[in-house]
């Protein structure tokens, strides 16, 4: 009976492992991780209050959603969740705790609230709408396979956050029918993009309408860079797979759609910052000038000279 | 309305002060930023507040014409001015709508076509729209700011961006770098700054 009860706990560990390891290939590949800070410029106390929500937010998914959605967590949500907690007032309850990945050493963690909660709902949302449209996309084995393991969660979250979920599903599809068509300007799958973080923003629990409104434009800004950041990081993969990207014509790149990409890169995120401007954040207001300023720049510029090195070894 | 809390200042600022806030506040939410920006109308509210609570403390009593900005051209006819009133007003398909049932495309027709895209997210096709509208027009003032948009505010994105960013090379660094060769080569055996 023991030996029996063992060798099950063993096996749905190294289930749980083994899942974990294809969601999170999934997300290294997709959209996901751009939205992050800078730690280096952070001040301590951001930073630690970062982690908190991260790890915050991990338990929360397990909490409210499911064990299984934990696995879908990402650094953008809990970028997010700094966010909007200063615009509901909320102040996160930092204890120290331990947690499943790490069951021996206690950290920081921030107790559960209404933030956490929207964000949960929101990453698990996400998880199972990205990994149908890893499907559909690339035919790849994993994403029906996760997409049993995060249902559960999937189902409770949409039973909340009904109509955003449509909105996102009608959305992605958009993005589908682009890609089919193959459509050759950068500003359509783009936008579309961006109206799915914009969605986001307006279901936020906030009362205030204009402050929804200003969250609902900075994300749809940061929405667009973030699709041109990925088209960019994917050209290299795209072109040997032959996979859309709206940044190569006939296996080449297209120089002229990646100039126009870069600076409305930029001008993105100037126009995020003047939404963000229209907010009324203090502390939080610091974290998200430290994204717009710093971090994604600097993302960007990595990607450009990854870019750029490619195709200097190419030509040599 | 706690004009204080809206210039950023404390209740005993002096008037150089109030004044140093007021402008640099102005800079921040000037309408011609937020021209072709979905917010536009908040930030019109925004510099109204800021232009009330400036008044209520240096006891002016300004029309400073701020937020007059609309639109330049003198000669458009009725329908650009029911489309611009439609943009202000944040209805975009609607303004889109009636800019396609007009036939003759003027560079009015293309400056506005630019707005309503831009409002949308779709900079790229915005940024087309208005070079059209500036090469059939290369005296409006209103086409040419709105064809050098998008480089202008992104060179003073990244002027803005380095000044964020901490210098790498103060004095501080020099002397930190210094005392730490200094350990490396003492643990070494050797010695760099013979004092310490």
């Amino acid at each position: 009976m023991w030996q029996f009860c063992g060798r099950s706990f063993v096996h749905t560990l190294c289930l749980y492992a083994g899942m974990a390891k294809l969601i999170n290939k999934c997300y290294n590949k997709k959209m996901f991780g751009y939205i992050r800070p800078q730690v280096s410029e952070l001040k301590v106390r951001q930073h630690q209050k970062y982690k908190a929500i991260y790890c915050g937010l991990c338990k929360s998914l397990g909490k409210n959603v499911s064990q299984f959605s934990r696995l879908g967590l990402q650094y953008d949500m809990a970028a997010f969740a700094y966010i909007i907690a200063e615009l509901l007032d909320e102040k996160f309850i930092i204890t120290d705790q331990v947690c499943i990945a790490h069951p021996l050493k206690r950290r920081p963690i921030a107790k559960d609230n209404n933030t956490l909660k929207y964000c949960s709902y929101i990453t698990s949302l996400l998880t199972y709408n990205k990994l149908d449209d890893m499907w559909l996309d690339e035919r790849k084995l994993y994403a029906p396979a996760c997409k049993v393991l995060v249902r559960n969660g999937y189902k409770k979250s949409k039973s909340n956050y009904t109509d955003l979920d449509i909105k996102m599903t009608n959305l992605l599809d958009k993005l589908h029918k682009y890609e089919y068509d193959k459509e050759a300007c950068i500003d359509y799958p783009a936008s579309t993009t961006a109206d799915i973080m914009e969605a986001i923003g307006y279901n936020a629990p906030i009362k205030d309408n204009k402050t929804k409104r200003a969250l609902a434009t900075l994300l749809k800004n940061l929405g667009i860079w973030i699709y041109l950041a990925d088209a960019a990081d994917d050209i290299q993969e795209d072109i040997k797979k032959n996979n859309y990207n709206p940044l190569i014509t006939d296996g080449i790149i297209n120089k002229e759609n990646l100039k126009i990409a870069k600076e409305v890169m930029i001008y993105s995120l100037v126009q995020a910052s003047k939404a963000r401007d229209l907010l009324p954040l203090k502390d939080a207001g610091e974290f998200i000038d430290n994204i717009i300023y710093l971090s994604l720049p600097a993302a960007s510029e990595r990607i450009f000279s990854k870019l750029d090195t490619n195709e200097m070894n190419r030509k040599v | 309305m706690d004009p204080y809390k809206i210039l950023g200042v404390n209740q005993n600022a002096t008037q150089e002060e109030i004044k140093t806030a007021y402008r640099s506040l102005v800079k921040k939410y000037h309408p011609d930023k937020y021209a072709d920006h979905p917010l536009g109308d908040l930030a019109e509210e925004k510099m109204q507040q800021i232009n009330q609570a400036y008044d209520m403390l240096t006891g002016t009593n300004g029309s400073r014409g701020q937020g007059q900005y609309k639109s330049s051209a003198g000669n458009q006819t009725a329908t650009f001015a029911m489309v611009r009133d439609l943009i202000n007003t944040n209805r975009i398909q609607e303004a889109l709508a009636s800019l396609d049932a007009i036939e003759n495309h003027t560079a009015e027709w293309y400056y506005l076509r630019g707005v309503c895209m831009s409002k949308m997210g779709m900079y790229a096709q915005a940024n087309t729209f208005y070079n059209t509208a500036y090469r059939m027009e290369p005296n409006n003032s209103e086409y040419a700011r709105a064809a050098n948009n998008m480089r202008n505010s992104n060179n003073t994105f990244y002027n803005q961006r380095s000044s964020m960013q901490g210098s790498d090379c103060s004095a501080c660094n020099v002397c930190s770098s210094l005392i730490c060769a200094d350990c490396c080569c003492e643990c070494m055996g050797g010695d760099l700054i013979g004092c310490c």
